[in-house]
């Protein structure tokens, strides 16, 4: 197969010597026509940038410094502007991450693909909207003649993503630039979209080139796999070589890092005990919880209805041991953590913790109650108070349950708490803004730990993490939990971070909990068919020695 | 669409209570005795007492106030106490010289504004971008009371292109109404350049770049559009301070508005004219304001179409 | 130091001073000289005297300070009770935010500084009247903004973290809160000064201000739009005074929120 695109020596950088920020810094790859590209790397690594500079849609602060870009063996960069419109959207077509934010709110999905029609293809009234609604049907939207004069809010966020794929296919390109457009959505969504590009791809033979972080994706599509660290490239090598061995140490870091239950069973099996402090009776028992929104409408906000966000939810959760709330987007298990937090008063339902039903106290005594249980949030950015130290964030949970006579006593707990979360005592004179993400995690941790919980809520935690953050965390939590005896609610989308922590495990759906049970149990041998369709959209890293 | 509309019209209708009521309310915060503020101590006692039930004064509040409401509704504002003439009658006479007025004053600043704005963003740091910005904050910084003699002295005295003050002829009309406009030209350029930065940012302009429409394509079809929506809104909150300018306008230049109406009726202590005309400006504000909003919901399909 | 800071920094320097001063200097914005009414600058009087024989730049001090008091007195009771109102309304809800939401509507339907006018008109001039009529228009607006910046800060996941950990609501009020809405509150209470400084003037200019023979710029202006004819220095000082004292408040209050991070990371 012949060359499509050929990158020499790309370096786009921000700003200008010494202090320049080299984004992307002296990379080279070929693509050849009708092969899936992918560009494997975390979050920073020049990724993104590598693919506007392709297209020369930079922003202003970024600049090509050196290299070349050849689409046919021509040079892009030495096109004029004018000529460059037509290598966009007619030649190489772009979809990005967010398909919410990338649609124009006040044009009609056939609007925004005829436009792309008639500048690429001169197709103009009739003939262009014959082709919309044909594109439209292409990437398998239902309805097309009705819903092409449909604006893209009244599109779910799948729909979107096809939308775009719509606008991408009309200039009928050779090469198609996939920024990571799968990451937004839920995992069955994923599915499909990537099903469809693959279907998209052998009926028009088109290359893509494919943006993403992430290795099971990347194992069920490329051809080719180059592997993006700080800006360069550090292994380029065909699907099968690099699943069966990555050369390169930074590759074989990501493998490493992925959470799997292969990995949990080793590691039960080197330090050969079964969790210590698993006891029999339960810790938390939450007894058909719901949680309901009432829908106001009108002038009197007269209540018309009910988001039933979580629906008679029934778990238990014993000392010592994890349990797993999965999930996608909307189906209600963050507000099942805040209903057995009290942090949302639930509608009806129990939360028997220890003992006592938290949703019959009030004011004080729940004040106190507290400190049994705490959360650890998804956004590491929002979940601290950017205008406190760290000292005083970790000390706060201190102060309201009265723990330390006095301030130095409390400060040598902070210190304690760091070192405990694998961060230094001198990082407490900090602000949270000068940590990463996987710091500020821990710091959360540590605030956590501060009023000596017994069931830590562990909302997504890992989520916002690139990989190799994501999997030290989730040591640090199972480190935590053998230490003190913790039990946790790790609530997740993520299947495979499910294998790797948790003991047991609920399947939530639309507020209800669909399937329950040992993690091997559901996990190998679902029984509910959301669950089965749930796993059966999981991206498997699929090599040629393993089955 | 049609939930939307009623509830803004219902909300909107709410407000206008609340505004009559304050504006009913206004004559009891008169320090003293409102009846002998309007007539001066020398007043006969009789005088007073007839002033006082004319106004329903010794009645009580609740009575007082259904009473007002009753009587706003049919557009009976009573009468002045300084010309003894219907203040209905008297509202019709100046309504029509703050009408032009006002509408002068936004086609000026609409004409200086939206040029000025959308080429400041689009050419962002340019020498473009300094002097319009530079345009807008002296304009926002220069009070419509100093505006008005600057003008003035310049045009009328130095050049003596315009007349001083009157309402006579369209050459009379031109100082008043630059005065108002580019006080709200200057607000509106910011809002025009600032609301189209921001929309510039959008995924969605990067991604119309990606499919290769001209600049020209990407602004007009997919900025400015989107860039209106806010700005509409802002125009109509800003068409307040314009009215408001407009009290001081009119005084300057003895503009026989509204707005100068109110001004002679508080120096007459004719307080029945100037809650009338504090009423009849909010209340063509709050009009205003629901057509702009009724306006944005009409021309975004995602409230036109509902949620 | 930053150069562009320099030039409004300066301006509001010598108007805090000169306002501040006023009292402790050897003035006489009240003696009347009747051979020099309406004269031009001259070397004694370097902006000239006004209709009744007057030194302006007497006046212009005593204006000075005028203003001053006016802006800061206003902006101070709105941003204090506009704040506590609009946290309060947004991290309770329910009818008592409905209620606030119902009240700042009405408030906000009156267009301008008109309900202010006809406050100040109706409870009579003077100065106090217009500082109490100011601050009733003056803290809707910052009700409103705290109330809406609360509500976006009472759902970032810090402030469930101290409710999860068992933090009283005034700790929480204090500490995650006001500090993380204080940014949008001060740039707002900077251009309120620069309007409540134009306000002052208007209502002065208007008549309804401070009273005769007290000195305001705006109702120096006033005096000066009848003699623009013969004398148009009475009209030019104040009103470059005006100008720049706003124009460097507006350019300190752009600086501001170009510096201060608005939007919360």
């Amino acid at each position: 197969m012949s060359t499509l695109l050929e990158v020499e020596n790309l370096k786009t950088w921000f700003g200008e010597g010494e202090n320049a920020i080299r984004a992307v810094d002296g990379i080279d790859f070929k693509i050849s026509q009708g092969e899936t590209f992918v560009l494997l790397g975390e979050s920073g690594c020049g990724k993104s940038i590598t693919a506007l500079s392709i297209m020369r849609l930079l922003p202003p602060a970024a600049k090509i410094k050196s290299g070349s870009v050849k689409l046919n063996g021509k040079n892009l960069f030495e096109l004029p502007e004018y000529a460059m419109r037509d290598v966009r959207g007619g030649k190489i077509a772009m979809i990005f991450q967010e398909p919410q934010t990338s649609l124009n709110p006040v044009l009609t999905a056939g609007q925004q693909i005829g436009e792309t029609l008639q500048c690429h293809k001169g197709l103009k009234g009739r003939a262009q909207r014959d082709r919309t609604i044909e594109l439209l049907n292409a990437v398998g939207i239902p309805e097309a003649e009705r819903r092409i004069d449909e604006y893209p809010h009244q599109f779910s966020g799948g729909m979107k993503q096809r939308i775009m794929i719509a606008i991408a296919l009309a200039g009928e390109p050779e090469l198609l630039i996939a920024d990571e457009p799968t990451t937004a959505l839920d995992v069955t969504i994923q599915a499909q979209i990537l099903q469809l590009l693959e279907k998209l791809q052998q009926e028009t033979g088109m290359a893509i080139l494919f943006i993403t972080h992430d290795l099971g994706v990347t194992s069920g599509i490329a051809d080719h796999v180059a592997v993006m660290y700080a800006g360069k490239i550090v292994e380029i090598n065909s699907r099968d070589a690099f699943f069966a061995a990555p050369q390169h140490e930074y590759s074989r870091h990501l493998f490493s890092a992925l959470p799997s239950r292969e990995k949990r069973n080793r590691e039960m099996a080197e330090s050969g005990k079964e969790n210590k402090h698993l006891s029999d009776s339960p810790l938390l028992t939450v007894n058909d919880l719901k949680v309901h929104y009432p829908i106001r409408k009108g002038l009197f906000k007269k209540v018309v209805g009910y988001v039933r966000a979580v629906d008679g939810v029934t778990i238990e959760i014993r000392k010592g041991q994890t349990v797993a709330i999965v999930g996608e987007s909307g189906s209600g298990k963050t507000t099942m953590g805040k209903g057995i937090l009290q942090l949302i008063r639930p509608t009806d339902g129990g939360v028997l913790f220890d003992g006592r039903e938290l949703t019959q106290i009030t004011g004080e005594e729940l004040r106190r109650k507290r400190s049994d249980i705490q959360i650890v949030f998804q956004d590491p950015y929002s979940s601290m108070n950017p205008r406190m130290m760290i000292a005083d964030i970790v000390e706060e949970g201190m102060l309201a349950q009265g723990i330390g006579k006095n301030r130095g006593e409390r400060m040598q707990r902070v210190d304690k708490l760091l070192e405990q979360v694998g961060l230094k005592p001198e990082h407490k004179y900090r602000y949270p803004h000068e940590f990463s993400g996987g710091q500020r995690q821990r710091i959360c941790i540590a605030r956590a730990l501060a009023v000596e919980p017994k069931l830590i809520v562990c909302d997504e935690p890992t989520s916002a993490l690139d990989v190799s953050v994501q999997s030290q965390i989730l040591e640090l939590l199972k480190e935590l939990q053998e230490r003190l005896g913790l039990a946790y609610l790790f609530i997740t989308h993520n299947i495979s971070v499910v294998e790797y922590i948790a003991h047991y495990v609920a399947v939530m759906y639309d507020g209800k909990i669909v399937e329950q049970g040992n993690v091997d149990e559901v996990l190998y041998q679902p029984r509910h068919p959301y669950t089965q369709k749930l796993l059966s959209a999981v991206p498997r890293i699929k090599t040629a020695g393993r089955r | 669409m049609l939930n939307y509309l009623y509830a803004r019209c219902i909300s909107a209708i709410i407000v206008i209570l609340g505004v009559s009521t304050i504006v009913f309310l206004l004559i009891h915060i008169v320090p003293g005795d409102p009846v002998e503020v309007m007539l001066g101590e020398a007043a006969q006692l009789a005088d007073r007492e007839e002033l006082r039930s004319a106004l329903g004064l010794d009645q009580p509040l609740l009575q007082q106030w259904i009473k007002y409401m009753y009587q706003v509704l049919h557009l009976d504002l009573g009468t002045s106490l300084y010309s003894k003439r219907e203040i209905s009658s008297i509202l019709a006479e100046r309504i029509p010289a703050t009408l032009v007025l006002a509408c002068a004053g936004i086609i000026i600043a609409i004409v200086i504004a939206l040029p000025m704005g959308i080429l400041a963003a689009i050419r962002r740091g340019s020498p473009w971008d300094f002097y319009a910005m530079t345009f807008s904050m002296l304009g926002v910084s220069i009070p419509n009371f100093w505006m008005g003699p600057l003008l003035i002295i310049i045009f009328s005295i130095g050049l003596g292109w315009f007349p001083v003050s009157g309402n006579e002829g369209a050459g009379s009309l031109i100082l008043p109404a630059l005065t108002l406009g580019t006080a709200l030209a200057a607000l509106l350029s910011r809002m025009v350049r600032g609301s189209l930065l921001e929309v510039l940012n959008e995924d969605y302009i990067r991604a119309a770049q990606a499919r290769g429409l001209s600049d020209m394509t990407v602004i007009l079809r997919h900025g400015l559009p989107n860039a209106a929506l806010p700005v509409i809104t802002v125009l109509g909150m800003q068409l307040g301070s314009l009215l408001a300018g407009a009290v001081i306008t009119e005084t300057i230049f003895s503009w026989p508005g509204v707005g100068q109406l109110t001004i002679e009726s508080i120096q007459n202590r004719d307080y029945p004219v100037v809650q009338a005309c504090i009423l009849l400006i909010s209340l063509s504000y709050v009009a205003v304001n629901l057509l702009t909003d009724l306006t944005y919901a009409f021309l975004d399909p995602r409230v036109r179409l509902g949620k | 130091m930053n150069n562009q800071l320099s030039f409004p920094a300066i301006v509001i320097f010598i108007w805090c001073v000169i306002a501040l001063c006023a009292t402790f200097l050897p003035l006489h914005p009240e003696v009347i000289i009747l051979e020099k009414i309406l004269m031009p600058p001259e070397w004694q009087a370097w902006l000239g005297y006004d209709d009744l024989g007057r030194l302006i730049a007497d006046r212009m001090i005593m204006g000075a300070r005028t203003s001053l008091l006016v802006a800061f007195c206003v902006v101070f009771v709105s941003l204090l009770v506009g704040t506590m109102v609009g946290i309060l309304a947004a991290w309770f809800g329910g009818w008592w935010d409905n209620i606030t939401v119902f009240v700042i509507d009405i408030f906000i339907a009156f267009p301008g500084i008109l309900l202010a006018i006809a406050l100040a008109g109706l409870l009579g001039p003077g100065i106090t009247n217009a500082v109490i009529a100011l601050s009733i228009v003056g803290w809707v607006g910052f009700a409103r903004l705290a109330r809406a910046q609360t509500l976006t800060v009472k759902h970032r996941e810090h402030v469930d973290a101290a409710r999860a950990l068992g933090t009283g609501i005034s700790r929480i009020a204090f500490r995650h809160l006001l500090p993380l809405i204080s940014a949008p509150l001060i740039i707002e209470a900077t251009f309120a000064i620069a309007g409540t400084v134009i306000a002052e003037a208007s209502l002065s200019f208007l008549g309804l201000g401070v009273q005769p023979p007290e000195a305001s710029w705006g109702s120096m202006i006033r005096d000066g739009t009848r003699y623009m004819l013969v004398a148009p220095h009475m009209v030019l000082a104040p009103g470059i005074a005006v100008f720049l004292v706003v124009l460097s408040i507006n350019l300190l209050g752009d600086r501001l929120r170009d510096k201060m991070d608005v939007r919360l990371g």
